[in-house]
């Protein structure tokens, strides 16, 4: 079996139990869900809101490169600091997180491979204890914009055979059947997909327990859809975190050099006036024309 | 403290299948409730016994699931 192309970015419960007392280490918990840090965590664990920490509260954007660097002074975290993600729902959040901090630049940014629920699942042992944390320095490098897709990269991308759109989210967003994963609030005006995108859905990369699979069956799923690393990749799902699972798993399992998260994703791409979209797994219907 | 008694189990509710996951932490008893085919949760609820935080789950996830509009009939599919 091969191993992953960039294995030092993915830890092993093992591994952190050997390293929850590393002075280098900083282990951050990212959840959909907030609560769940408060009622047990990793030791020595901090927890960052996705939505109050890592979001913009004023416009739709990921965190400014100064309000990043405080955050991560805030955290304890220098520019040296191995920073061990993890989250729930299969690291959804994380993955994340993981995005952010590559793209302000993080050197050693790590993901626990299988995330909260392996870790719950295995019994390991929690703390409702919240470090203190001693406050650093940290500067930030420029946006990398290499691995971030807005709409105007997406908008070319449709109807060229050079770059692959891949749709993570589940086949009946995917088919437009409805507008967001069932019981969650509706974001977009249109259901669909973006024209050409094929849907390889998130959760065929991880294993029950929350782990990703192995590389030759990432390599098999992928390369099944037409993403093989020899064309540029973008990923999207809803509003971005799906995709940054996926988005780990090509750029870093798979080793595929050029691979893009579309955050703005299908809350955008749905809702923006006359943009096609295309509608079960048929050819593009047009949402908004010239009338 | 460590969580025990973890359990995942298939369901269905409202027409949409679920995974149900429940487990104690402490003296916390926690459900999670996420729709199968997209992995995201739909309840994640906290009591006192097992029996309410899954009454409590159960309870949300229908609010919740009920509200799920599926669209007609698509273009092609």
């Amino acid at each position: 079996m091969s191993s992953y192309s960039h294995p030092e970015v993915l830890v092993s419960i093992d591994w952190l139990l050997q390293h929850l007392d590393d002075p280098k280490v900083r282990i951050v918990e990212v959840d959909v869900e907030n609560t769940a840090y408060d009622q047990g965590h990793i030791r020595g664990a901090i927890a960052w809101s996705w939505q109050n920490q890592l979001s913009d509260q004023v416009r739709r954007d990921i965190i400014p490169r100064e309000e990043f660097e405080r955050l991560m002074a805030r955290s304890g975290i220098s520019n040296d600091t191995t920073v061990i993600l993890y989250g729930d729902n299969n690291n959804w959040f994380a993955a994340w997180a993981f995005w952010q901090l590559k793209i302000y630049g993080h050197a050693d940014v790590r993901l626990l491979n299988g995330g909260r629920k392996k870790w719950i699942q295995e019994g390991q042992e929690l703390t409702l204890d919240v470090p203190t944390v001693k406050e650093t320095t940290y500067r930030a490098k420029e946006p990398d914009a290499s691995i971030r897709a807005f709409l105007p990269a997406v908008q070319s991308a449709v109807g060229t055979a050079g770059v692959a759109l891949i749709d993570v989210r589940s086949p009946q967003e995917y088919t437009g059947e409805i507008l967001a994963p069932p019981g969650l609030r509706e974001t977009a005006q249109r259901g669909g997909h973006v024209p050409g995108a094929r849907n390889v859905p998130w959760s065929k990369a991880a294993n029950d327990d929350g782990t990703f699979k192995s590389y030759d069956e990432l390599k098999t799923l992928y390369g099944a859809e037409g993403v093989d690393g020899g064309k540029p990749v973008i990923a999207y799902c809803r509003i971005g975190e799906r995709s940054s699972h996926t988005w780990f798993v090509l750029k870093y399992l798979l080793g595929y050099d050029n691979v893009k998260n579309y955050d703005g994703s299908w809350t955008e791409w749905g809702s923006v006036v006359g943009l096609p979209i295309e509608r079960g797994a048929g050819k593009a219907a047009a949402v908004g024309h010239a009338s | 403290m460590r969580a025990e008694n973890w359990k995942k189990e298939e369901s269905e509710i409202e027409g949409w299948p679920v995974t149900i996951t429940s487990y104690t932490i402490g003296k916390s008893s926690i459900t999670e409730i996420a729709t199968t085919s997209s992995g995201a949760n739909v309840a994640r609820c906290v009591a006192d016994t097992p029996e309410a935080s899954r009454e409590d789950a159960f309870s949300a996830a229908m609010r919740r699931l009920l509200r799920t509009r599926r669209l007609p009939a698509m273009v092609g599919g």
